[in-house]
């Protein structure tokens, strides 16, 4: 019995206490409000305190940050999945060429390098060869290469373009390039320059062959058959050659090149990474068109041919 | 001895099965040294532990994933040159660099090896889709700006493999000495002669003679099977570690 009474306090002490906690902390509430009017305007209030086990725990990652694995891997893996059967299929149904065994009597018209050097081996028709194959892919190389280092004004990265204007200026440059490519090469196929700059210098051209001059080497190897003698060759090229295979090559080049920063800067108000987009998006233009132009339309003695790639060059 | 008898602990088929189980995951255990990457503590473990995958961050933001913003052309440029280097292994089994075996290994390979039509056509093939894949990925990357500093020099590393992925597939035109592939390397390297200055003595180094033949042969074998593969996985290493150290660019 005496136990009981006990318990019976203690219940009485217990609620008492709970009770007078409620009140404090209603009291404290209502002072808190009126001392910090802005509160009353909370969307939340404390509905209960519950023990820290019975709450919700989140245990789900950040929404913006996720794992690799499984996230990317599965991307990736997915990724090679699709490719593999791809190339899989490919390769059971299309044959690699095979022609016959090489011949260095048999010179095939035309010849044709790999297709991705057949971009060079057009503008080899347009300039001379060592501007075509050489310097202007070398040149083309290292501005690319140090876009970078020159590229430092503001704006974001990670986004496609840009922004909308450099989306635009993407586009204008595309119909620039492609409009003036097609332009050159028809003009170069119906006006060939090589013949009027010929027409226009009767007496360079009247040599038929370049006049070659020797200088020797210090220390040159007689015996050495490139340099025979120990003298470098060097061609004085004629003045029809010098103005159809690099002047007017290169003028156009740079014409072109500025009159495209003049427009997109007129045009589109273009900063920077804009006339950096248009350069890049011409030389990725004219990169395409001239390696369709060689691989198939040019066909025998490299001439235009509309319906060469109908002859089914191997790739 | 009635209680030891019903004992699982002494049943023979459940003891092998048991040490199995406990063998099986010590030697998963071995290999992977944590559990099954299901919590966030494995998954870590998972990208870190591993040689191959730790060339990943163990996280990554959410908008680096999406694939409209990569196209996986720089993971597919790899793929391609993985594939590239099984097959390209597989290939030298059947051939020899020599002028007078060369063609007829690659005929025997057609026709007489087993599935080696197959293995050449997805050694051509996968060179071309490489040589377009990195082309692309290398556009993905500059209309991007995801060269923005700190990575001016992976771009610029980036180039470099673009030269090498070019590269790798003209040293390997050459090797089935077929007309085709003679001329195209011809022309090739009549356009290095052209280089000023030092034009034939470029192209006599390239071609170790003055026309096609069995120098330029074991040149571009040489080149092609060891020394840009090898300067190409170097580079490769540079610049995935440099993606690595400044994180994917992607959704800024």
């Amino acid at each position: 019995m005496a136990d009981t009474s006990q318990e019976r306090q203690a219940n009485q002490e217990q609620a008492q206490a709970a009770a007078a906690e409620t009140n404090r902390r209603a009291e404290a509430r209502r002072r808190h409000d009126a001392s910090n009017p802005l509160d009353k305007a909370r969307p939340h209030r404390l509905l209960a305190v519950v023990k820290k086990e019975a709450g919700f725990i989140p245990t789900k990652e950040p929404s913006t940050i996720v794992h690799v694995w499984p996230h990317l891997l599965m991307i990736e893996f997915l990724c090679a999945i699709v490719f593999t059967v791809t190339l899989f299929i490919t390769s059971a149904f299309i044959n690699a060429p095979l022609e016959d065994l090489a011949n260095p009597e048999r010179t095939p018209n035309p010849s044709k390098a790999p297709w991705y050097f057949l971009n060079l081996q057009e503008l080899l028709l347009h300039m001379d060869g060592g501007l075509a194959g050489v310097i202007v892919p070398t040149v083309v190389l290292l501005l690319i290469a140090l876009v970078p280092y020159f590229d430092l004004g503001p704006g974001q990265m990670g986004r496609w373009f840009t922004s909308e204007r450099g989306k635009a200026v993407v586009q204008f440059s595309a119909i620039y390039t492609a409009f003036w490519l097609f332009f050159l090469i028809a003009f170069d196929i119906f006006f060939p320059v090589k013949t009027l700059m010929k027409n226009l210098f009767p007496d360079a051209s009247g040599k038929g062959i370049l006049t070659t001059i020797k200088i020797p080497i210090p220390g040159g190897d007689p015996t050495y058959e490139p340099t025979p003698g120990g003298m470098l060759n060097v061609s004085v090229t004629p003045a029809d050659i010098i103005f159809s295979n690099w002047i007017i090559p290169i003028s156009v080049i740079f014409i072109l090149s500025g009159l495209l920063i003049f427009l997109v800067r007129k045009r589109f108000n273009a900063d920077r990474r804009d006339i950096f987009q248009a350069l890049f998006t011409g030389f990725v233009v004219a990169f395409a068109i001239t390696t369709v132009v060689g691989t198939a339309f040019r066909g025998y003695g490299q001439n235009f041919d509309w319906l060469w790639w109908a002859f089914k060059r191997p790739l | 001895m009635a209680t030891k008898k019903t004992s699982p602990r002494r049943n023979p088929m459940d003891q092998i099965m048991q040490a199995s189980a406990a063998f099986g995951f010590r030697v998963y255990k071995s290999v992977f040294r944590h559990s099954w990457p299901d919590s966030a503590r494995t998954r870590s473990l998972a990208t870190m532990s591993n040689v191959f995958l730790h060339l990943h961050p163990t996280t990554i933001r959410r908008a680096s994933l999406k694939v409209t913003y990569t196209f996986c052309l720089g993971g597919l440029s790899f793929f391609f040159f993985l594939v590239l280097t099984v097959s390209g292994v597989l290939l030298m089994f059947y051939y020899v660099p020599s002028v007078t075996q060369a063609y007829q290994d690659i005929k025997d390979l057609q026709t007489v090896v087993f599935a080696g039509q197959f293995l050449r056509n997805m050694h051509r093939w996968g060179a071309h889709a490489m040589v377009i894949v990195v082309f692309l990925h290398m556009c993905r990357v500059f209309y991007t700006r995801a060269y923005r500093p700190p990575r001016e020099f992976n771009w610029v590393v980036g180039v470099l493999l673009l030269v090498l992925t070019f590269l790798l597939s003209f040293s390997g035109y050459l090797l089935p000495w077929d007309q085709l592939s003679f001329w195209a390397v011809t022309v090739g390297t009549n356009i290095a002669k052209a280089t000023p200055f030092v034009g034939p003595e470029a192209q006599f180094l390239l071609i170790g003679g003055y026309e096609i033949g069995q120098n330029a042969l074991i040149r571009f074998y040489t080149l092609h099977v060891i020394a840009l593969p090898l300067a190409a996985a170097v580079l490769i290493a540079v610049h995935f570690w440099r993606v690595r150290k400044d994180g994917f660019s992607g959704g800024l």
